[in-house]
């Protein structure tokens, strides 16, 4: 069952059931028309012998006399003492109902036949109907007492064969049975529809994304169609995870181009360098130049890639960088004293920390973070600028704000000062990457936290970090 | 042959800008687009290598700059951005020739001749006038098969000269292509390193090639007088 395909699944449940329903109402119909039957059969026996009681009359031997002579047709058998006179209406056979004539001993008086005389010496039963098996035949039997004057003792049986019944049951089996591969036929070509009706819009879906996986087309939606059933929200959300494929397909392309073509200018500088030096004799000066450029662009590459394996050693969560419980507050004081020591363009860091901020995080981490952000403040500041640093505790969170006092950030680049390689001007100018803020963000998302800026150009910007407080 | 070369990585800038400057072209670096564009607006080039990515003004910036001057100047765009897209965007913008980093000293070179052999209408890396021949690859000067040694300002004032054979040539010309911002020397410069250059090629031979125009500026011909 499980390598069918749900296709065939639903042809085989379909095509069941229709047969079980199938199969119950041939069940029914043989079921009452063997009773309706039945019934019938019995209503004939009862009746008919009901009608023969009428026409036995008990006469003496004159009034017999009499009789016959005025009446040649009837029958007339000696009883006790006198006769009995048997109306020539007296139906040995009505539908099939033969009626016998019985004294109470069980002799047999009237109607003789094979049955009859089977039946004779045969216990009566009273005002019952009664099956009975002669010779392997089945039959219903029905006895009925006279009562009346000098007629007490009398038995009339009716006695109706059973195969009548069957042979019709037999003959409602048979049509069902030549009816059946119509059905079946019918049953099988609902089923392919049905599947078709349900399936259909399933294979769509799965055409359009195994087109999308061959032709690596992103592009391509699957159609939702116009009933909003549980097919167009399936394909809704197909759909919609399409669209957060394609965004961090999109994403990680841009990121890898921009990653070549970052990586492409250092090797720029060293292959020109190398070829320019290796052309023709050169003095020691130009050497010693060119080696000093070539190891300065190298460290460049190498800086680029160890920020962006960060990136994506961060991105792999906790593996990489256990999380335990950490003093945040020790942390920020260490970085702020570390960066005033290599200060930048005399720009001055202040720091006001309060003292014991416990949070959740890794040291290693929450470090680069302040770094960066701080990096960052000295390369946008302005000379003998200024650059505070707070760490405070809310309601519901630890703060950590950077304020500097330097170039500030344009209302339209807010947004993008996090993505990777993302720099003012598009430009080199600046001397980073475009790494630090969306290796900040990064840290920030790795803590379950959030960050975001407030900038006016020209007075300088304001990062604000909110990290979850310690469960307590 | 003044090139102006813009870039905004300073190592790269000043190697290229040495290499340029060993074939014997006349280089002005500049550092950002702005920069690149007040060059173009003060002297004429005769090739111009722009990277795509800079500060203040991008390549395509100045490109449109370039454009927008009468004279037509072949642009090479230097960049990283490798994608086909990108090319194809730099050459509709209007750039004659695309070079993605990172890229060999010697190819540039190569396309920076073919650049400036286009603006002068010629196939050729051979320049000819009569009995005189200048090799712009290895840059060797023969008259009458025999070499000729020039310094490098002499080879640029030749070269310029035969680039623009037949044609009358300004002072100021010939400054403008030989001489960049960097120099601050007297108005009769041009005249001293004329004089310098027929000494060489002139002066053993009854041919000469180099005639003074009075009051315009000066003309190299092969043709006869």
């Amino acid at each position: 069952m499980r390598k069918l395909s749900i296709r065939s699944r639903i042809l085989l449940l379909f095509a069941g059931a229709m047969m079980i329903a199938m199969a119950l109402t041939f069940l029914l119909v043989y079921i009452v028309s063997a009773s309706v039957m039945k019934k019938t059969l019995s209503d004939y026996l009862m009746s008919a012998v009901d009608t023969n009681v009428d026409k036995l009359v008990f006469l003496t031997a004159e009034e017999a006399q009499a009789e016959k002579a005025r009446d040649t047709n009837d029958l007339f058998v000696d009883y006790k003492d006198g006769v009995l006179q048997i109306d020539d209406d007296f139906l040995e056979i009505l539908n099939d109902v033969e009626s016998a004539l019985y004294t109470g001993e069980g002799d047999l008086l009237y109607g003789d036949n094979s049955l009859s005389r089977e039946m004779a010496g045969e216990a009566f039963t009273v005002s019952r109907l009664y099956e009975k098996e002669i010779r392997g035949d089945r039959y219903v039997v029905y006895d009925r007492k006279f009562v009346g004057k000098k007629l007490n003792g009398l038995w009339i049986r009716g006695i109706v064969p059973l195969t009548r019944q069957k042979e019709q049951l037999a003959q409602i089996t048979k049509s069902v049975l030549a009816f059946l591969p119509v059905m079946l036929l019918m049953v099988v070509f609902g089923s392919v529809l049905a599947a078709m009706g349900i399936l259909g819009p399933v294979r769509r879906m799965e055409q359009t994304a195994a087109a999308i996986v061959d032709g690596e087309d992103l592009n391509r939606r699957i159609e939702t169609g116009k009933n909003k059933d549980e097919l167009y929200s399936l394909a809704v959300s197909f759909n919609a995870m399409f669209d957060r494929l394609q965004q961090s397909f999109t994403r990680e392309r841009q990121f890898t181009s921009d990653a070549s073509h970052e990586l492409r200018t250092p090797l720029a500088v060293i292959t020109a360098q190398t070829e320019y030096v290796t052309a023709k004799d050169r003095s020691s000066d130009e050497y010693r130049e060119a080696f000093a450029v070539v190891g300065r662009q190298a460290k460049r590459m190498q800086r680029l890639v160890s920020d962006m394996l960060d990136l994506s050693r961060i991105a792999q969560g906790q593996k990489r960088y256990p999380v335990a419980e950490v003093d945040l507050s020790a942390i920020v004081t260490t970085v702020c004293e570390d960066m005033k020591r290599i200060a930048y363009n005399n720009i001055a860091i202040t720091a006001d920390v309060a003292e014991n901020m416990q949070i959740d995080g890794n040291p290693d981490l929450l470090e680069r973070l302040l770094v960066n952000l701080l990096d960052n403040a000295y390369k946008y500041g302005c000379a003998d600028g200024h650059t505070h640093v707070v760490l405070a505790e809310t309601d519901e969170t630890v703060r950590l704000q950077v304020q500097d006092d330097g170039i500030g950030i344009l209302d339209q680049a807010k947004e993008k000062i996090f993505d990777r390689f993302y720099r003012e001007e598009e430009s080199r100018s600046g001397g980073g990457y475009g790494l630090g803020l969306s290796l900040v963000a990064e840290i920030v998302h790795f803590h379950g936290g959030e960050i975001h800026v407030e900038s006016q150009k020209g007075t300088g910007s304001c990062f604000t970090v909110c990290f979850p407080k310690k469960d307590k | 042959m003044r090139i102006l070369y813009a870039e905004d990585e300073k190592d790269l800038n000043r190697i290229v800008t040495k290499a340029l400057q060993e074939e014997r072209f006349l280089v002005d670096s500049c550092f950002d687009g702005e920069e690149a564009i007040d060059c173009l607006q003060t002297a004429e080039y005769d090739a111009v290598i722009l990277d795509v990515m800079m500060p203040k003004k991008d390549g395509y910036d100045v490109l449109k700059a370039v454009r927008s001057k009468k004279e037509s100047v072949p642009v090479l765009f230097l960049t990283a951005k490798d994608a086909i897209e990108e090319r194809v965007r730099g050459l509709d913008a209007g750039a004659n020739d695309y070079l993605v980093k990172p890229f060999s000293l010697e190819e540039l070179l190569a396309r920076v001749r073919v650049l400036t052999r286009t603006k002068h209408d010629t196939q050729d890396h051979l320049l000819r006038a009569a009995d005189l021949t200048l090799d712009t690859v290895s840059h060797e000067v023969r008259r009458d098969g025999k070499v000729i040694d020039l310094t490098a300002k002499e080879y640029q004032l030749l070269e310029y000269l035969m680039y623009n054979q037949g044609k009358i040539v300004s002072r100021t010309q010939i400054e403008d292509h030989i001489w960049n911002f960097d120099y601050e020397g007297g108005t009769n410069v041009v005249d001293v390193y004329i004089r310098y250059l027929r000494q060489k090629i002139d002066k053993p031979f009854d041919q000469k090639l180099i005639r003074t125009k009075r009051g315009i500026g000066y003309m190299l011909t092969g043709e006869k007088a």
